[in-house]
């Protein structure tokens, strides 16, 4: 690969004339002027620009990946306004948008290339079992605020799409090792191969380290947490004719983690979980003219988790023995949808389509019956320039779930450049919740001595969806030509029925478990308000700022006050659960407000230094937060990550990517030697570790 | 050159017997590198043009591998190939003055530089298919005022002759050594510019490499600079290009000056060209892009001019 820089003063050079004996060798003929291509950027593949899209949203790009030095895809959220991320456990991530935090954060939807990982039985990401390596992340774009008629069901407070490269985008193999402080032993391939017809892409992956420590000489219970995932993932890009591009994803992963306290709890003692994941996808997207075109989406994920251990005897003789509890869980997701865009005209594109979704889950020791839930949707979103300056989003999505209950989720939003690189945007958007199968159908239960049981779940279901109702208004500006941007909004969103778990005192339960069951009840509105901001700075070909910024405030109240009347208790009775369940409602709501941290911020800077040096500096700060169920307000949190890498290769030339390989070091939490996120169990201490990648 | 004297007598001798006042028409035989749609719209431009321009001219058809000399005893005034097989086809088997057109430059030069022995110079001729880098440019320049960079790849068989640029421009030129290193080579010459001209090279914009190129540069948002509208249908940002009826007018325009004075024009790029632009690729970059008119003003007043 030569390389030829030319200034103002080149003068006219002839570079590798050939002899010119057979005039096929390289010489061009009007055939290579003249030949037809079929559409590749066609109506469904090019998306919206930031100014023009009806929801705030952030992109974090590959540049941004690498330069936060993040290992787990989860730190990544850490980099968009308002987003929450905090570790239960070391592989129990944490990501919230705008509050609401608990250990099963339920209000976003996540996508991978258009396959919702936000999966029953709990409502959850698990981003430790995902088989997804971080490397073949190429952009993740978060939607801030609901985009149901976009996005689908559960997009409430957000969506994470996450994109992975193409088929064709792994042109080099590549192998990477990483090695560092607690425990971090990461190993990775990937290669791949682009051809006339077919593309591919494999990626194999473990990961794993042993998790984080609590502060010497505290008497906090140890945490174990150890884990380790393996994974392979893979691309696959067929193009049969033309117009036609069938693109195959497979992955399967293997994890391992450890979960339990070494001073025994009752049901939680040190065991190791097995998970397996695997998915299968399938997207046919035919282009039927230079307008429009047609795609069929079907995928496949299932998910074993195995985890039985027997209890260590507690309560007496409540529970003399060691009894048997388990986790273990199967679930699967079939999903089907099909999806027309077409360009009704150069100022209107049409997005519609409708999709069908089947979640089935066997979990005997969380619900009360191995359900079979099937979800239909149909979606329509239309974007009508009305003059070069101003643009209309209307959208909808109608969907019935699993429980028969049908919501409509409208959208609409209004962008007007004021210059082409001034824009404001006021848009109004709605979406549901749907109640999860352990809020509606969970019971968890296991018989300890006779008659005492241990019942921690006994849902009373007839749940009905959460509704958000989302306003904001905002202004995207464009600052340079360098394309350094400004985008600015505030926004007020009200959430009603909001699910909670709720105790249950129902005299046929209560007074024979050793732990007052839960239950799950619509039983608050809420919102919250706030002005959030982005500035993208980039400091010539070589540098870049990205700088995020909140200011939140949220508020709930009970819609309900607690009503006990049960047959078999004495009114006094009655009376105290009642006193208790609204000291409970009380506190939930104080609690919720404490839920959103005042302000936070982010900054990530990278710099390219000649002779192949890259550094990156994330900066993180989060005034004090609370998340629902962990016990301790999260003081206010500051920390700083850092990565310095050294690429080096064979290659005399010396800009960006042309090296055969990289030594990075990365230091996370450089400045002081621990902090305290989610939990005050789980110690985030200075970490570094070094990652060697070679390219060839 | 003694049979075209030889014809030229023949052929006046022929008139003198015939005692026609009127100058015989030009006899003119098109050869064609193929029956694809270009050239059929070329053929049919020239015939138009030709006949708009009252131009007493009789133009027979043939492909480049049917053709034969022989014209039924008539003789050949000028010979138009067009493309570049009819071109070496009729530089080796026709001896009357040649047009070649809807051919690059590079190819005629290595034609005429192959087959120098059996034409003289002035016997040949072409009206090119591609722009001069000049214009390419200006039309950059005029479009993408923002785009200072211009990234371009080619393989080292390829003979480019790199332009001299104007003020505030830079190129970025990578060579692909070979097909597999065409993505990495891509990926490194997306982060360094701000634009992906394409120069055409069988080797790297075959039609598979173009889905992939358009879809990288497309996600690295670095807009791709195409050499027809088929690009900009693709996913090309824009184009500049002459198509096969503004090249047939300029030829119908030579054949006619031919006619009069026997003489053929000097090698000349195409006169007239189009501009292309895919809009929802622009507004999908969040590029602001002028009209084709607009963009066409701005380069006449920068210095090249537009018809």
């Amino acid at each position: 690969m030569k390389q030829l820089q030319y200034r103002l003063s080149a003068s006219i050079l002839l570079i590798g004339m050939a002899c010119g004996s057979a005039w096929a060798a390289g010489y061009p003929s009007e055939q290579d002027y003249l030949q037809e291509f079929p559409i590749v950027l066609s109506a469904s593949r090019l998306s919206q620009p930031i100014s023009e899209t009806p929801n705030a949203m952030t992109v974090i790009d590959r540049g941004m990946i690498v330069a936060s030095g993040a290992r787990n895809i989860a730190d990544l959220f850490k980099l968009v306004p308002s987003m929450y991320v905090g570790y239960a456990d070391g592989h129990t991530p944490i990501v919230s948008y705008r509050g609401i935090t608990d250990e099963y954060a339920r209000r976003m939807q996540v996508l991978v290339d258009g396959r919702s990982i936000y999966l029953p039985i709990f409502g959850r990401v698990d981003w430790a079992e995902l088989p997804l390596d971080i490397g073949d992340i190429e952009r993740i774009e978060v939607v801030r605020g609901p985009s149901a008629a976009s996005h689908g069901s559960n997009s409430v407070q957000g969506v994470i799409n996450i994109l992975t490269h193409q088929a064709a985008g792994v042109p080099k193999a590549q192998v990477s090792v990483s090695r560092g402080d607690a425990g971090i032993s990461d190993v990775s391939a990937r290669f791949g191969g682009a051809g006339e017809k077919w593309d591919y892409r494999v990626t194999l992956a473990s990961r794993g380290d042993s998790g984080f420590d609590p502060l010497p000489n505290a008497a906090f219970i140890p945490l174990n947490d150890n884990s380790r995932t393996q994974l392979i993932n893979t691309r696959i890009n067929y193009r049969p004719t033309g117009n036609d591009s069938l693109d195959i994803q497979l992955g399967y992963s293997d994890s391992s983690r450890m979960l339990g306290d070494q001073v025994p709890g009752f049901h939680a003692p040190v065991r190791d979980q097995k998970v397996n994941a695997d998915f299968e996808q399938i997207t046919w997207l035919r282009t039927l003219d230079v307008a429009s075109d047609f795609q069929l989406n079907y995928y496949h994920i299932g998910r074993n988790t195995r985890d039985e251990r027997y209890s260590v005897p507690a309560y007496g003789a409540k529970a003399p023995g060691s009894y048997l509890f388990s986790d273990n869980a199967v679930i699967h997701r079939h999903d089907l949808e099909m999806q027309h865009t077409l360009r009704t005209s150069p100022d209107n594109r049409v997005v519609w389509g409708v999709g069908a979704r089947q979640d089935s889950a066997t979990a005997p020791n969380a619900l009360r019956y191995s359900p079979t839930w099937r979800e239909y949707r149909l979606f329509g979103h239309d974007e009508w320039r009305i003059t070069p300056a101003s643009l209309v989003n209307i959208g909808a999505m109608a969907e019935k779930n699993a429980l028969g209950q049908t919501r409509v989720s409208p959208r609409i939003s209004y962008n007007h450049h004021l210059t082409p690189r001034d824009t404001l945007r006021a848009s109004v958007s709605v979406a549901y919740r749907n109640p999860e199968m352990i809020e509606e159908l969970g019971n968890q239960s296991v018989s300890l001595a006779a008659p005492w049981k241990w019942h921690n779940i006994s849902a009373t279901g007839g749940l009905k969806p959460e509704k958000a109702v989302s306003r904001e208004i905002g202004y995207i500006g464009q600052l340079d030509d360098a394309g350094s941007t400004l985008d600015v909004r505030i926004f007020h969103d009200q959430i009603s029925d909001i699910i909670w778990i709720d105790p249950v005192y129902d005299p046929a339960i209560y007074p024979t478990s050793v732990v007052t069951p839960k239950s799950f009840k619509s039983d608050f509105n809420a919102y919250h308000s706030g002005l959030e901001g982005t500035l993208n700075y980039k400091l010539g070909m070589h540098s870049r700022l990205t700088v995020n910024y909140s200011h939140q405030t949220a508020g709930a109240t009970p819609s309900r006050a607690s009503s006990y009347a049960y047959a078999g208790y004495p009114a006094a009775l009655n009376a105290a659960l009642n006193a208790s369940l609204n000291a409970a409602l009380t506190g939930y709501a104080y609690k919720y407000r404490e839920t959103v941290p005042l302000n936070s911020a982010s900054l990530l800077f990278s710099h390219d230094f000649s002779g192949g040096t890259q550094l990156g500096v994330g900066l993180y700060h989060i005034d004090p937060v609370r998340s629902l169920d962990a016990g301790t307000l999260q003081p206010l949190t500051r920390y700083l990550d850092l990565r310095l890498a050294q690429r080096f290769g064979s290659k005399r030339s010396k800009e960006k990517g042309s090296g055969n390989g990289e030594i990075a070091l990365v230091v996370q939490n450089a400045l002081s030697d621990h902090y305290f996120d989610y939990s005050s169990q789980t110690r985030n201490e200075r970490r570094a570790y070094l990652t060697a990648r070679l390219e060839f | 050159m003694f049979r075209q004297l030889a014809i030229l007598l023949t052929a006046s001798a022929i008139a003198l017997l015939t005692n026609s006042v009127q100058a015989e028409a030009l006899n003119v035989r098109l050869v064609m590198s193929g029956s694809a749609p270009p050239y059929q719209q070329f053929s049919a431009a020239l015939d138009k043009a030709l006949v708009e321009n009252n131009a007493d001219v009789t133009v027979i058809e043939s492909q480049a591998d049917a053709a034969s000399r022989s014209n039924g005893g008539a003789k050949i005034d000028l010979v138009i190939a067009v493309g570049m097989k009819a071109t070496e086809f009729a530089i080796t088997d026709f001896d009357a003055p040649l047009l070649s057109t809807m051919i690059p430059r590079t190819s005629y030069e290595m034609l005429r530089e192959k087959h120098s022995s059996l034409r003289s110079s002035n016997a040949v001729s072409a009206i090119y298919l591609d722009q001069p880098w000049d214009r390419q440019l200006n039309f950059i320049q005029a479009a993408l005022p923002r785009h200072s960079v211009v990234g371009v790849l080619y393989s080292p068989n390829t003979p480019i002759v790199l332009p001299r640029l104007p003020q505030g421009m830079s190129l970025n030129a990578k060579s692909v050594s070979s097909a597999k290193t065409l993505f990495a080579t891509l990926e490194n010459i997306l982060n360094s510019s701000d634009v992906l001209l394409v120069i055409p090279d069988s080797e790297i914009y075959s039609s598979s490499n173009v889905r992939n190129i358009l879809l990288a540069s497309y996600r690295q948002r670095v807009p791709l600079i195409g050499v027809s509208q088929a690009y900009v249908n693709a996913g090309a940002l824009c184009a500049i290009f002459s198509t096969p009826e503004q090249l047939a007018e300029q030829v119908a325009k030579a054949i006619i000056s031919f006619s009069s004075d026997r003489q053929l024009p000097n090698p000349q790029y195409p006169e007239s060209f189009s501009i292309g632009i895919n809009n929802q690729v622009a507004r999908s970059l969040g590029i602001e892009m002028a009209s084709p008119d607009a963009i066409r003003q701005r380069m006449e007043k920068a210095g090249e001019g537009g018809q």
